[in-house]
């Protein structure tokens, strides 16, 4: 079996950029294969599979086929949009019901980043 | 001419410098051995953790779950493709991977070796083993050898989507009725072990080979308090405990005090003898044989011409 390079363009115009590998008995099964496995959510703009060691990109026919019919709403991280305010919503409701634990932890990322602000702040008054 | 030592020694400096290494690259025996054990190691992990949530693919209370389960679980099973075809690039047949597999030859992550028993458990798989393995996954991001850094670029994102549908499942589970409250803490209090045995023991940096060569460039304890930072905090907020009563943070030493799991059990689960091991390489094995006849078509169709 060939081993096949996959490469991505991701924008029009873009370098072609290697991001992964299959292996097929020939172009036609290489292209179906890496976009199983490597194109299913509509990454990038195109994308062309070079057999191993050689110069010669092959690419896809049809750009448009990329990500396809299984392309759909639980495929996506917008579907999921929300979720940090639901968190933020049920810890709410947690706290009035009295359920919150209530132990120290770590700065979160968000006080984190406001005191490293405010030490930048501090150094450059100094 | 060169010695062997020689173009290890500056192999060893391309590696410290931050180069990448590329599969056509020389490198040296224990680099290819460690990088394809680990690889294949995340490979198997990638496929048998497909079979826990599997199981609850049918059993998904509404439509809209049972197809983000099976959109997840066909992820996990095509990272284990991309992760297969980067190791076989280190010199060893997909073929002889899974043979090796599913005779117990070789090892996957202890975590998939126990028995998914609850919806709540599914929301626990889903969020907090995939945010641990986000964590492991993301520090891989600066591994040494390329081509498992391009597989790692595109597992992660998934990955973090598969987080997403997890956490969505707890937020439901927690904020419903008593029963799924229960469910849902009844879960974490069955898998907090297993999660940090998941990190793995303690690790010595440097009589670890995988940090010497780059290929992992964190320590196992480093990765433990990065996932006490996210999810402790997020599962007290949620008002769901954690079954360690030495469990906390201390603010002076900025880091988090936790008690020691039996790692006896740990040992004995990733040596093939965790409580549904046998029955989940039965599954894999069966699978695998039925689906022979595609891979020998395959294999019948004459190869391109050069």
């Amino acid at each position: 079996m060939i081993v096949w390079d996959v490469l991505q363009r991701r924008r029009a115009g873009a370098d072609w950029e290697v991001v992964g590998g299959v292996k097929a008995p020939d172009a036609d099964f290489a292209i179906l294969l890496a976009r199983e496995s490597l194109f299913r959510r509509r990454e990038g703009e195109t994308y062309a599979v070079r057999r191993r060691d050689t110069e010669d990109l092959i690419e896809v026919p049809d750009p448009t086929g990329i990500g396809g019919v299984i392309d759909r709403e639980f495929r996506r991280m917008d579907s999921f949009a929300g979720v940090g305010g639901k968190h933020r919503r049920i810890h709410e409701q947690m706290r009035e019901r009295g359920l919150v634990i209530d132990r120290p932890r770590p700065p979160d990322r968000r006080q984190r980043r406001s005191a490293k602000q405010g030490d930048a702040e501090e150094t450059a008054r100094a | 001419m060169t010695s062997y030592e020689e173009r290890t020694a500056e192999f060893k400096a391309r590696i410290d410098a931050g180069e990448k290494i590329e599969a056509g690259d020389w490198m040296p025996d224990e680099y290819r051995r460690s990088a394809l054990k680990f690889i294949e190691m995340h490979a198997n992990s990638e496929v048998m953790g497909c079979l826990p949530e599997r199981e609850w693919i049918p059993r998904a209370p509404s439509l809209r779950r049972k197809l983000s389960l099976t959109a997840k679980v066909q992820d996990e099973a095509g990272h284990g493709q991309i992760l297969y075809r980067v190791a076989e690039d280190l010199g060893k047949s997909r073929e002889q991977m899974f043979d090796d597999l599913v005779n117990g030859r070789t090892k996957f992550h202890n975590v998939f070796h126990y028995p998914a028993e609850t919806w709540g458990d599914v929301a626990v798989i889903g969020w907090l083993i995939d945010g641990a393995a986000l964590v492991t996954q993301k520090a891989l991001l600066d591994c040494s050898y390329a081509p498992y850094v391009r597989a790692m670029k595109r597992i992660c994102a998934e990955e973090s989507l598969h987080l997403r549908h997890g956490e969505d499942l707890t937020l439901e589970l927690v904020s419903g009725t008593d029963e799924q409250r229960e469910m849902f803490q009844d879960a974490v209090n069955r898998w907090w072990k297993p999660i940090m045995h998941f990190f793995g023991p303690p690790s010595k940096p440097d009589k670890d080979v995988l940090l010497y060569w780059g290929i992992k460039t964190r320590t196992n304890e480093d990765l433990r308090q990065e996932f006490f930072s996210t999810y402790v905090p997020k599962l007290w907020d949620l008002g769901i405990s954690v079954p360690d009563s030495e469990l906390r943070y201390d603010e002076e030493a900025g880091e988090w005090i936790w008690s020691d799991p039996d790692w006896d059990e740990f040992w004995q689960v990733v040596k093939g003898n965790g409580p549904m091991t046998q029955t989940r390489l039965f599954w894999r094995k069966a699978i695998w044989d039925h689906h022979a006849w595609v891979r020998e078509t395959f294999d019948r169709i004459p190869a391109a011409a050069v």
